[in-house]
């Protein structure tokens, strides 16, 4: 027995690193696998509000830019519009609206990471629950994953475990977008099969299949297209509407039908 | 000493704020990142043990997850730093040894000493936080260029940091 405990102390310092190692690695595990936050992030009320601050700080030094994406945001809003009017009125539209848009501030943001993150001022007392899409600018930001009473946690476009199912405006009709960790302006369009002829520029938007993203919002356009002989599908690399750099307003879409879709298919199941 | 451990105490605070609020957002070319929060481990006193040393390293690095949602991935590299930092201060002992209490600061003990100290702890770290960011050894050559790139530049600004606030007292 005093062996035993003269063993372990002699190795104590390897034994308390191997202990704190592992609680970090069930920390990381945690996280990606089982998407749960044990451990307190930045959507932790205390951490927000420090975020919050710093960010009312920063701001002032990018109202430029932000001016300039509001200005082309309205500017593209009031073209829809136009095209809306020039309707004939013999269509009947369905006035219900399938989406209720919440406006959100970026209080924190990163895009070199290879899984990155977003943080964003409202949370639960501003009606957000999980897997809301949040959208901006140009095209989409991501999808809510930790709520808080008043912040929330986004996981970005940018992150590998983020994956949206897409459309080529007019041609393909199931296709993913994924990014593959490199660079922050470019994602890649999985599942694209070879018989289809697109070429550079296509437009790619997301497609309503999963509920969550409203329908026809832009992700990018084709940036290349690289298809070896023996694939089945084509090796497309899209660049994004988005710079996500520069987001700093953005919007979380509730999705009114989606409750129902669920309660559906867990009817089903 | 209570005044150093105040000290020590404020100076964690401001460490993991400065990173989390400013050096977070200074990314180079996409490439190069700054934790210069390692600074604050660098400089702990160079007769700390290993097991507290490890909780100080555990403590700062969660810290740092939750400012940029990393989630235990900087604790992971920090208790790894604080685990091989006694190694490596035992193994360049100056000729004649270290003077009592002293501290491993570049304008105290010297910049060439502090090189050969902190250039593989901050190689180490950055090492073990980008792979274990990327999952993986896919990408091999882009992530080790992060990690150089990262390596130099974090020493600069960590050695930059010392010579320009911290003045030139003991501590």
């Amino acid at each position: 027995m005093k062996s035993l405990f003269l063993f372990f102390y002699k190795f104590r310092a390897f034994i308390s690193l191997i202990l704190l190692e592992s609680f970090c690695a069930f920390l990381i595990v945690q996280n990606s696998q089982y998407h749960r936050a044990l451990f307190f992030n930045s959507s932790n009320t205390a951490i927000g509000s420090v975020l919050l601050l710093s960010n009312n700080i920063s701001q002032y030094f990018r109202l430029i830019d932000i001016n300039e994406s509001l200005a082309s945001e309205n500017a593209a809003l009031k073209n829809d519009m136009n095209d809306f009017r020039e309707l004939p009125d013999s269509i009947k539209y369905d006035s219900t609206r399938n989406f209720n848009y919440i406006s959100a501030r970026v209080i924190n943001n990163s895009v070199d990471m290879r899984n990155n993150m977003i943080t964003i001022d409202v949370g639960e007392n501003d009606g957000i629950k999980k897997n809301m899409a949040v959208i901006g600018g140009g095209g989409i930001i991501g999808k809510t994953r930790y709520v808080s009473a008043n912040y929330t946690l986004v996981t970005s476009i940018l992150h590998t475990a983020s994956m949206v199912p897409a459309v080529i405006k007019g041609k393909v009709n199931i296709c993913t977008v994924k990014w593959d960790g490199t660079n922050p302006y470019m994602v890649d369009l999985l599942y694209v099969p070879r018989h289809y002829s697109i070429i550079v520029g296509d437009s790619v938007i997301t497609s309503g299949y999963s509920g969550i993203f409203p329908e026809n919002l832009l992700i990018g356009k084709i940036y290349s297209i690289d298809l070896s002989d023996d694939a089945p599908f084509f090796n497309i690399k899209v660049k994004l509407a988005n710079d996500f750099y520069k987001i700093a307003y953005v919007e979380v879409a509730e999705s009114v039908e989606l409750p129902e879709i669920d309660s559906l298919q867990s009817a089903v199941e | 000493m209570n005044r150093y451990n105040l000290y020590k105490i404020i100076s964690f605070f401001l460490y993991l704020l400065a990173q989390a609020l400013i050096f977070n957002n200074i990314v180079l070319f996409g490439t190069a990142h700054s934790f210069i929060y390692i600074g604050f481990l660098l400089t702990l006193p160079l007769e700390l043990a290993i097991i507290p040393g490890m909780i100080i390293g555990l403590g700062l690095g969660l810290g740092i997850d939750a400012f940029s949602n990393t989630f235990g991935l900087h604790a992971a590299a920090s208790v790894l730093l604080m685990y091989i930092r006694p190694k490596i201060i035992s193994g360049i002992t100056p000729q004649g040894g270290y003077a009592v209490n002293m501290i491993p600061r570049p304008n105290i003990i010297g910049l060439a000493w502090f090189s050969t100290y902190a250039l593989p702890l901050i190689f180490i770290h950055h090492l073990v936080l980008f792979f274990v960011e990327f999952g993986g050894f896919d990408l091999f050559w882009s992530t080790l260029l992060k990690v150089l790139a990262s390596t130099a530049y974090s020493f600069i600004l960590i050695v930059v940091i010392q010579y320009m606030f911290m003045g030139n007292s003991r501590k």
